[in-house]
């Protein structure tokens, strides 16, 4: 009797557990299944709504037919995101490592940082093109002005948070200051700054989407989505969108992982 | 010395008087002369007098061990021994010369262990030998080697300091302080997050150690059996603000026996110097 009424229930707990892990996904796939149907039969009419089948047959098209335009556009974008990304860290992170150590860096910084965290992406690049005219170094720059901020934050906290006694053990062991930073400071801010990294990658796509947009040049997925809607060319600005989308969470879902393996999950600091 | 040299009966300053006349040509490495320490206010405490006046002496190759009440501001003093803290009053003194911060002379080993997560165990202990830049590749992976295997930790060179137990952790520190030859020692209540086993396993080890290198050994500790077992001499300080109340030297041979009556009547006269009424 118990165990007949174990089965069923088992086999909802699987059920439940599966449906638990998938619901992530479930539920775009559901609201996109739900606006083919009402398209299909009819209940959605409008030029400005493609159906999800008209937008993927568009990706497919841009990304492996002809001259591949999606896929260019594609390549030009991540070029400029992952350049000015890669600069935000590194400027970021030895930045804010230093004006976590050091007080009077620190106080110096700060208030400039405190002014900038309002200032959106897109109006810096009217102040950066007037300088610099319009082109790519535009675009990284305006990826590079936006992402540093939570980098810069984050590395500041992580420094911050390193133990007096850790650089006591440095500092007993004759290690110069500059040794000191090398060996203790940057791994040990390391460790709180993986957070920050991610919010820093997030910036920098909006960043690097809104400079194509108002800058105008060359290729990109902005550049692409924006003359798309110029020429109402729908489904392929709908495709640029859904592009963006999907590449930023491959991106997020390939290098934290890894990220983390290597380092805070090696080291036993997470179970 | 006689069996007996430590006990109630024996007037200690007596004791205390007839051991450095007896055999201690050993130099004094280490003075404090009436040194203080007054911590500032900050927004959130008013000032804190932690040591009043403090004078003692170490000799070279000495287990000394400071004993006293919790938070009685004898950690400051290894601390400013260590030069990662100054005193505010008074001179204390290094070789003759007045400490000026830390130095690869003094090697530190903490209580919370204060190991380099995003380092190996082997990593931990070459992290001074690779500072100090007079190891070469091959000697640093052999002293490294040679002190896992001393303390044993052989099987554990490429774990993480967060996947050992915390015997384990002591010992990969104590291990990364021994890796570059200091002169002295200095330990800060080190055993006193551990289990009583491990704890009596380590001591063991400490033990061994100070008795086969001629190091110089400071240690902090509220345990008086740990101090009995350990020291050559113990400075016994007072609750805060800090004094020294006794100053003993500890001539028995090792290792102790601590079930002694000797030791248990010299066990019972540190515990009511250093009862918090």
């Amino acid at each position: 009797m118990a165990s007949r009424a174990m089965a069923p229930t088992g086999m909802l707990a699987g059920l439940r557990a599966t449906l638990e892990r998938r619901a992530g996904l479930a539920v775009p796939v559901v609201i996109v299944a739900l606006w083919q149907v009402l398209i299909s039969v009819g209940l959605l009419h409008n030029a400005a709504i493609p159906s999800p089948i008209t937008v993927a047959d568009s990706l497919y098209t841009g990304l492996f037919t002809g001259h591949h335009p999606l896929f260019f556009a594609t390549v030009t974008t991540l070029e400029r995101l992952l350049l000015g990304y890669v600069i935000a860290v590194v400027a970021g992170a030895v930045l804010g490592m230093a004006a976590g150590r050091v007080n009077d860096l620190a106080y110096a910084i700060n208030p400039i940082v405190a002014l900038w965290i309002p200032l959106p992406a897109i109006v810096t690049i009217p102040v950066i093109s007037l300088w610099l005219g319009a082109g790519d170094i535009v675009i990284v720059l305006t990826v590079i002005f936006s992402a540093w901020i939570p980098v810069y934050l984050g590395a500041q906290q992580g420094a911050c948070s390193i133990g007096k006694r850790q650089l006591w053990v440095a500092r007993a062991s004759g290690a110069s200051g500059w040794t000191t930073f090398r060996k203790v400071i940057v791994p040990g801010a390391m460790i709180h700054m993986i957070p920050s990294l991610r919010m820093g990658l997030g910036y920098a796509w909006r960043a690097v989407i809104a400079a194509e947009i108002v800058v105008q040049q060359g290729k990109g997925l902005g550049i692409t989505i924006f003359s798309a809607r110029q020429f109402f060319d729908v489904p392929t600005m709908y495709a640029g969108v859904v592009l963006i989308a999907i590449l930023g969470l491959l991106l997020e879902r390939l290098a934290f992982p890894l990220i983390e393996r290597v380092t805070i999950e090696r080291w036993g600091l997470v179970t | 010395m006689g069996a007996n040299p430590v006990s109630t009966d024996t007037p200690i300053r007596e004791h205390r008087a007839q051991a450095d006349a007896a055999s201690r040509p050993a130099p004094k490495v280490v003075q404090a002369r009436h040194i203080g320490k007054t911590f500032p206010a900050t927004r959130t405490a008013s000032p804190l007098t932690a040591i009043e006046d403090v004078s003692f002496e170490v000799h070279q190759g000495e287990f000394t061990v400071f004993l006293g009440p919790s938070g009685c501001g004898k950690s400051t003093t290894l601390y400013m021994i260590g030069g990662f803290e100054r005193p505010t009053a008074g001179e204390l003194m290094l070789h003759g010369r007045a400490i000026d911060g830390p130095g690869p002379d003094r090697g530190i080993v903490f209580q919370d262990f204060i190991l380099f997560p995003w380092r190996t165990v082997l990593g931990n202990i070459a992290f001074g030998m690779e500072v100090a830049k007079r190891f070469g590749a091959d000697e640093i992976r052999e002293r490294a080697q040679r002190l896992i295997d001393r303390l044993n930790l052989s099987g554990f060179e490429k774990s993480f300091p967060n996947t050992l137990s915390g015997g384990m952790k002591q010992r990969v520190a104590i291990a990364r302080t021994l890796a570059t030859d200091p002169e002295f020692v200095l330990m800060d209540e080190p055993f006193a997050s551990l289990d009583a086993q491990t704890r009596d396993r380590l001591i063991g080890d400490i033990e061994e150690v100070a008795v086969e290198q001629k190091k110089t050994f400071l240690f902090v500790t509220h345990d008086v059996r740990e101090a009995i077992r350990l020291a050559d001499r113990i400075v016994v300080f007072s609750q805060r603000p800090a004094r020294i109340i006794e100053d003993i030297v500890v001539d028995e041979p090792r290792p102790r026996d601590m079930y002694a009556d000797s030791m248990r009547d010299f066990e019972r006269y540190l515990r009511s110097l250093i009862r918090i009424d």
